[in-house]
């Protein structure tokens, strides 16, 4: 019986692992190689906290999951800024290191021989010493590690994630701090890795390096691979189903030393036959498994409510940028004005696309610079421009596919209260209300662009034209003061150009400045008030549409000499 | 156009992801030949070349080269063929010195005297590529990559050049010479070139025929010369 | 600063710095061409250096013994390409897809070692390694090997880059790989060969490498992730790079000794790391262009 009890406590605390990689490696998309050494910080601490200061239960675990929380946003705060395969190397030289630590440093951790007498967790006056006895402790510190990861998966905090995961220069375009999320997500998983730790340091009363090392993290990865990751429940299923099936065979007493690379080499083809067939996991993300909160019953409010009031001027000045040997941009000044169209065009490889990505801050200039309003914006990246209200779109649309049509639009919506971890899990009521009010503008959204009736499907499966309209959507969500809209009408039949045409009139009738790139002079000559004629990336022309058209120099510009 | 086309394409249906781009596109090159196949950006020619190609799938259609049927054929079978593609950007191995772009050109020919013998001939067709034979080629300048691009499809005396925007980023004069030279392998080899551009009246001077594509579709078929005598071409874009 | 001490330092640097070049390099050349994270890569490492192993302990002259282990890397490499990646490759999955499914091929496979090893380690018997001195400096016969097959392999490796046709349409795929089809490279084929070479080398390099220290099934970790380190210290973008990072590797975690206790060594590579990718990201020698 207390073997079944013992089985079941080990299923808890490694779900509680699972959970929390799942925030991470799931959720964030990134493949943290390191979950078993926050496992061991915590366990460690907790250890040391216990037994050598005297600490009682509840604080030591409390106190290791702060020291783990810290570690773990410090140690990968380099890589997070960048690539994702830095996030695999540093994470693993993280793990490396710990690992060393743990073995080597002796006089703290007690090397290979490990830690024992770690003193039982007493609750009012009762001592926690059987398995049974600790039953009820990893329930519900299991149960509340699932609250919390499921607060936060479902929640604007969760959604930014979910976007990052799917496109990060999209998530950058709208204004997300996108090192901040990564770092705080990095941290809450760290800290529930560690209580994690230190539950099953008080259990086993006894720990040593061994089941901290690398293949415990590839493990964890494997369990919430091979669950589903996205997926809670997935994780709760592989956790049950991974490290359940293995204790249990402990049980028919077979040899110790068989067991654990048998089981580590079934899970390793496991993992790769479930990438070539079956990558989203037992349990996929989207299984539709209670997805909460139905669209309520619409009210349309004039746009102008949903818009910031007024647009903000937009100047360049003197940009320019070379890549290799070939200047893209030289020496372009550029202006644009609320509540109107101003249009670049230009032969193919003028530096149209350069220009915006200038503007936006994707890319650094060699010189010049940006003001939005006055203010000089040249040094700010692209997430705080659009925070400012300088937002765009992508040529190649850039949606985040594996969320639905709504989420795609809610996630864009600045200065949501439920984005920040202590709103979402000390005020409640507010961040709930706020989500109410969100969810009516973005569902006003997709009523401006005609894609109401498609909120709850997910954005991969719409049409190009539908995409591209979504996107259109998206941008407005961030409330823009300017717009900026790359090849907006590219790839669409005629009467899709004409729904998109109308919704840029009707944006600029709201104060917005406007600026596109468009080929198709038919577009031009319907929607723009001005333009700017660009040829191997200097503005050669700027004027009115049918004035520029009838310019002979322009024709051959853009028809050649 | 005597006798069997060199390109002939039928009923072309491709597009890339979910996005079709190109809706039922025939066209015809016949032997040493130019084509030109212009219209307003994004109305598919990049999209119909590379499928033509065979670096993007045809949805449906049929693409034939001299007389046999291609569709979906891998560029390096193609490149066997006797055709060569060149992209519109980064249309060089930029890591990679000049000398070393241009034997990758020739990485289907076996032997190293036809190699060396063509190598000299791109040589004396770009002097300047002599010159730079060793340095990067992404450190070259804009109309010197061009060079580079077009030398590596000669490497292989190609029969049917497919070149999507020899003109891109270009200054005038360098454009001019660029046609110039297509215009004079196309005599001198007696290859075809179905020639996607943007620029026009360069397009339209050294081209034969030409196709106006817009959305997708041919919109007319024309003889470059007559095309060319319009003067303006706003209404077709 | 005691002179003699720098200069033993130096040398252990230099000689632990030229495994972890030869290492970084055979898998920075897959990565560089193929833009996989070549995780099992270990596996290699560590297959190889079981065959080492056993072919040494079946009476095989040494030399030959290290043809087994390089041909076992060879082996098992172009298994990896052809029957791990390139099938996922063909199902258009997600780069992260491709490296979990790496990490499960290198789970699946250590543990197979390990069943079929036992988990202790295995040393070879009769190979003691003979001392040499050099004025103030001591090493092995052993480091000298390590020494001179590191470098003698990257140059061979370089030349075949840079002087053959091969070598130089496996630079072009990690140049421009739609080029690269364009001209008519055939993609599968340079993929089958990074692999070959690569795993070929970290087989051969896995032989001193079990000749000093013992062979265990998870030892091709440490070893490659020196490798891995070693090529982004110095930038992807460039082959003499990668060979400089992992030089540099070495010698800061020998240096370090002035300062720090041996056992500490991972904790300099952390370090460096770290401090790289928040000051320079594309290395020392790479382009930040990519």
């Amino acid at each position: 019986m207390e073997f079944w009890v013992h089985v079941l406590n080990t299923v808890l605390i490694f779900t509680m692992l699972g959970l929390s990689l799942n925030l991470v490696l799931g959720f964030s998309g990134l493949a943290s190689m390191a979950h078993a050494a926050f496992f061991g910080l915590g366990a460690y601490s907790a250890a040391l906290l216990s037994s050598r200061l005297g600490w009682p239960f509840p604080i030591d675990l409390a106190a290791a999951m702060l020291i783990t929380a810290v570690a773990a946003a410090v140690a990968a705060l380099p890589a997070l800024r960048v690539r994702g395969e830095y996030v695999i190397l540093l994470t693993l030289a993280l793990q490396m290191l710990a690992y060393g630590l743990m073995l080597s440093w002796v006089e703290l951790t007690g090397g290979r021989t490990g830690l024992p007498g770690i003193p039982r967790p007493v609750f009012f006056g009762w001592k926690l010493v059987t398995p049974l006895d600790f039953l009820p402790l990893t329930a519900i510190s299991a149960a509340l590690t699932f609250l919390v990861c499921q607060r936060i998966a479902n929640s604007p905090y969760g959604r930014v994630l979910k976007a990052l995961r799917e496109d990060e220069t999209a998530t950058l375009a709208l204004g997300k701090n996108v090192v901040g999320f990564r770092v705080s997500i990095f941290a809450v998983s760290g800290g529930l890795a560690a209580a994690a730790g230190a539950l099953f340091a008080h259990y086993h009363a006894f720990i040593n390096p061994f089941s901290f090392s690398l293949d415990q993290s590839i493990f964890l990865i494997a369990i919430v691979t091979l669950g589903g990751t996205g997926n809670l429940l997935g994780t709760v299923v592989g956790a049950s189903l991974f490290v359940g099936i293995p204790e249990l065979l402990r049980f028919l007493h077979l040899q110790q030393d068989i067991v654990a690379p048998f089981r580590n080499l079934i899970f390793g083809l496991m993992l790769v036959a479930f990438m070539r067939f079956r990558p989203q996991g037992i349990i996929p993300e989207y299984s539709g498994l209670g997805r909460k909160g139905r669209a309520a019953g619409s009210r349309v409010s004039p746009l102008g409510n949903l818009v910031r009031a007024g647009g903000k001027n937009l100047v360049a000045m003197g940009l320019s940028k070379r890549f290799g040997g070939i200047q893209a941009v030289k020496g372009v000044d550029l202006e644009l004005h609320p509540g109107e169209v101003v249009a670049l065009v230009g032969p193919n490889g003028a530096g149209k696309t350069t220009i915006f990505n200038l503007l936006t801050g994707f890319l650094k200039p060699d010189s010049g610079r940006v003001y939005l309003n006055g203010e000089d914006i040249s040094a700010l990246p692209a997430w705080q421009r659009a925070r400012r209200g300088l937002v765009r779109t992508f040529q190649d649309v850039r949606i985040f596919q594996r969320m639905t049509v709504l989420d795609n639009v809610l996630v864009a919506i600045p200065e949501q209260c439920g984005e920040s971890l202590f709103n979402l899990f000390f005020r409640p009521k507010r961040v709930a209300t706020d989500e109410v009010e969100a969810r009516l503008l973005a569902l006003n959204y997709l009523e401006f662009v005609g894609l109401k009736a498609e909120t709850n499907v997910l954005a991969e499966s719409l049409s190009y034209g539908e995409q591209k309209l979504l996107a259109l959507a998206r941008a407005m969500a961030v409330g823009p003061a300017v717009v900026l809209l790359d090849e907006p009408t590219a790839g669409l039949d005629p009467q899709w150009v004409t729904r998109l045409l109308e919704l840029v009139g009707r944006l600029r009738a709201t104060g917005c400045a406007i600026g596109l790139v468009e080929h198709n002079l038919e577009v031009l000559r319907a929607v723009a008030d001005r333009a700017y004629f660009l040829e191997a990336g200097q503005v050669v022309a700027a004027g009115r549409p049918d004035e520029l058209i009838k310019d002979p120099r322009l024709s051959e510009i853009y028809f050649g000499l | 156009m005597a006798g069997e086309p060199r390109l002939n394409v039928t009923n072309l249906v491709a597009g890339y992801g979910r996005k079709q781009v190109v809706f039922d596109l025939s066209l015809k090159v016949g032997a040493g030949e130019i084509v030109a196949l212009i219209g307003h950006n994004g109305a598919g020619k990049t999209t119909a070349l590379k499928s033509i190609f065979g670096l993007l799938p045809a949805w449906s259609g049929a693409v034939y080269f001299e007389g046999k049927a291609i569709t979906n054929s891998t560029p390096a079978a193609n490149v066997r063929r006797g055709i060569a593609f060149i992209p519109q950007e980064r249309a060089v191995f930029p890591d990679l010195a000049v000398e070393e772009n241009l034997d990758l050109g020739a990485i289907t020919v076996t032997d190293p005297e036809v190699r060396r013998r063509r190598l000299k001939e791109v040589f004396e067709l770009f002097p300047v590529l002599r010159e730079r034979r060793r340095q990067r080629a992404g450190t070259l300048s804009g109309g010197e990559q061009r060079m580079v691009s077009l030398g590596i499809a000669l490497m292989v005396r190609p029969r049917l050049l497919l070149i999507d925007e020899p003109s891109l980023g270009l200054a005038p004069v360098l454009v001019q010479r660029i046609m110039d030279t297509v215009q004079g392998i196309c005599r001198e080899q007696g290859a075809s070139v179905l020639l996607v551009e943007q620029n026009v009246r360069q397009a339209l001077r050294v081209a034969d025929r030409a196709y106006v594509m817009r959305a997708g579709r041919i919109l007319l078929e024309e003889s470059g010369p007559s095309l060319l005598a319009r003067g303006q071409w706003w209404d077709l874009f | 600063m005691n002179v003699e001490l720098l200069a033993q330092l130096l040398v252990n640097g230099l000689i632990s710095g030229s495994f972890y070049a030869l290492v970084g390099l055979s898998w920075g050349l897959i990565f560089a061409t193929t833009k996989i994270f070549h995780f099992s890569h270990a596996f290699t490492f560590a297959a190889a250096g079981y065959g080492f192993t056993l072919a040494a302990t079946a009476g095989l002259p040494l030399p030959v013994s290290a043809g087994v282990a390089g041909l076992v890397g060879l082996g098992f490499g172009l298994t990896q390409e052809r029957w791990l990646y390139r099938p996922l490759r063909r199902a258009s999955a997600s780069q992260l897809n491709i490296f979990l499914a790496s990490l499960g091929f290198l789970f699946a496979g250590q543990s197979l070692l390990q069943i079929v090893f036992g988990p202790s380690a295995r040393r070879l018997p009769g190979f003691t390694e003979i001392g040499v001195s050099l004025g103030p400096v001591a090493f092995t016969h052993l480091d000298a090997i390590t020494l001179a097959e590191a470098a003698g392999l990257s140059v061979l490796t370089l030349t075949v880059l840079y002087k053959s046709r091969p070598g130089r349409a496996i630079r072009g795929v990690a140049s421009n790989p739609e080029l690269a089809r364009a001209v008519g490279i055939n993609d599968d084929a340079v993929f089958s060969l990074v692999f070959a070479i690569g795993s070929l080398l970290v087989g051969l390099a896995s032989v001193p490498y079990v000749l000093r220290n013992a062979a265990t099934p998870t030892m091709g970790i440490g070893p490659v992730l020196g490798g891995f380190i070693g090529v982004f210290l110095g930038g992807i973008g460039s082959y003499g790079g990668m060979l400089a990072g992992g030089l540099i590797l070495g010698l800061a975690e020998n240096l370090g000794g002035l300062f720090l206790p041996g056992s500490w060594q991972p904790v300099i590579a952390f370090v460096l790391l770290f401090l790289m990718l928040l000051t320079r990201p594309a290395g020392l020698f790479g382009q930040a262009t990519r």
